[in-house]
């Protein structure tokens, strides 16, 4: 089922085109790994889709609908930086997803904070730059969106639990939703990933088959990255 | 729309306790420290002048509440959190408007009541003037004119801060807000004055409030400016906060994107 439609996609910042004419289509089930360099435009691509930035020309379509209120509700959002409010704490923060997002499992919640060792009571302005992202990526894995964005979702997170969320969360989440990862840790996601997206300077360079590309070149995703963005 | 109201005050909670207490000890210390501000003043006009000064407090913090909340708007309203929740992004516009009002409401209770009480212990009599002129329709029609006047400033103001947050795609609107909302604060009282010269005919006039009292032999005076209500200036009042709710509401719904 196709849950996302992008069709010549372009985003302006002042004179400066960060996306080009991008077009491609996403379905439920799919686990999409979108690479590229600082400042090739994924992190524009995924707040386009979110609805925190407006397209300068083309569409975007989640569910056959425009970004929105509707689109808001199931799409799942990790921004590559602390959005929670200082005064909050953690139980600040669940109870604020409660009242927000209907899909909010508080279940699954309370299961992950423990996963990662993290008290109700914390301060959100106490915790480190890796418990921070691990109480956001909780939270937003915690809703049963039906599209899941990640923006660099394990770089301050330690190689450990790193492969733990991997192999233990991430994989087991696109049944029944769509999962796009950005990020620089090509060779930690790959094995995971349905579909590779390389994005270079704002425009898809690639888009295939994880398995497909792994074999008809012969070398891993994170090889073939290297080799394209040297 | 009622969540969004509860946490805006769960964030601020800290906030109001010392902004209460501030103001708070702002009279605090008038009322024990009022002796040595009016060395030298007629003592007959010296509950006028802690008056005065009881008014510059409560100016000060209306001042302070409209600054807090048009940064409010910047840093809270229009940032990741609150932007990507599934609702329409005009609850935002309804939000800050009822916590900006509800803060207004609540400065003005509390500053009177400690005006009265700060002028009861300076002088008795004085706060049956007060009495009289705040539960009397020139002082009540005053104080709302002043709340009125605040949140259309507000409202103008924050037009300001919506706008800088439209894609480059927009400039052309962007500079159209700036420069309509600008003309509307530097102009607003030459408008107003044309307004009342073209169409002179006013809602309410009160005449000047001057309020003489002799109590036990002690002279007591109060006085207020003339107070002139023209209906032009108030539809125009109306018409310039529709007219910049529209444009907020719209921006924020159609236009607003947030970067960082």
């Amino acid at each position: 089922m196709e849950i996302l439609e992008i069709k010549d996609l372009s985003k302006y910042y002042g004179k400066k085109q960060v996306l080009k004419d991008i077009s491609f289509s996403a379905h439920i089930g799919e686990l999409i790994g979108l690479y590229g360099p600082n400042g090739s435009g994924k992190t524009t691509l995924l707040k386009l889709i979110v609805g925190l930035l407006r397209p300068s020309k083309g569409s975007i379509l989640i569910d056959e609908k425009e970004p929105g209120s509707y689109t808001k509700s199931i799409v799942s959002f990790l921004p590559d930086k602390n959005i929670f409010p200082s005064w909050m704490s953690v139980k600040d923060a669940l109870n604020f997803y409660l009242d927000f997002y209907r899909d909010f499992d508080s279940d699954k919640f309370m299961e992950l904070l423990m996963f990662f060792n993290l008290k109700e009571d914390y301060k959100v302005k106490e915790l480190s730059k890796g418990d921070l992202e691990k109480l956001i990526l909780s939270l937003v894995i915690s809703r049963k969106a039906k599209i899941y964005l990640l923006d660099e979702p394990l770089g301050g997170i330690d190689p450990s639990t790193r492969d733990k969320i991997i192999y233990s969360l991430l994989k087991n989440y696109c049944e029944e939703s769509l999962m796009i990862i950005s990020t620089h840790l090509v060779k930690e996601i790959e094995n995971i990933t349905d579909r590779t997206l390389f994005i270079s300077q704002g425009e898809i360079i690639m888009d295939e088959k994880t398995d497909k590309l792994r074999e008809e070149r012969n070398k891993s995703i994170d090889t073939l990255f290297r080799e394209t963005f040297q | 729309m009622w969540n969004l109201i509860k946490y805006e005050i769960l964030g601020k909670k800290k906030y109001y306790w010392v902004f209460s207490l501030i103001v708070i000890g702002a009279y605090l210390l008038l009322a024990l420290d009022y002796r040595n501000l009016i060395v030298g003043i007629d003592p007959f006009t010296a509950s006028e002048f802690v008056f005065t000064i009881c008014l510059l407090i409560f100016l000060s913090s209306i001042i302070a509440i409209l600054i807090d909340n048009l940064r409010d708007i910047s840093i809270n309203d229009l940032n990741y959190l609150d932007f990507s929740l599934p609702i329409r992004s005009s609850y935002l516009f309804y939000k800050r408007i009822v916590i900006y009002i509800l803060e207004l409401i609540y400065i003005s209770i509390l500053s009177i009541l400690l005006t009265f009480i700060v002028l009861k212990g300076v002088d008795h009599n004085f706060t049956h003037i007060l009495f009289t002129y705040f539960f009397g329709d020139h002082g009540f029609i005053s104080i709302l004119e002043l709340i009125f006047g605040f949140f259309e400033i507000f409202l103008l103001f924050s037009i300001f801060i919506v706008a800088s947050k439209l894609p480059s795609e927009y400039k052309f609107l962007k500079y159209l807000s700036y420069g309509l909302t600008s003309i509307l604060l530097i102009l607003g009282d030459y408008i107003k004055n044309k307004l009342t010269q073209l169409f002179p005919y006013n809602l309410l006039h009160m005449p000047r409030f001057n309020y003489k009292a002799t109590i036990n032999n002690w002279y007591f005076s109060l006085n207020a400016n003339e107070l002139t209500i023209n209906i032009a200036v108030v539809i125009f009042h109306i018409l310039v906060i529709l007219l910049a709710s529209s444009v907020y509401i719209y921006f924020l719904n159609s236009k607003v994107e947030i970067r960082r």
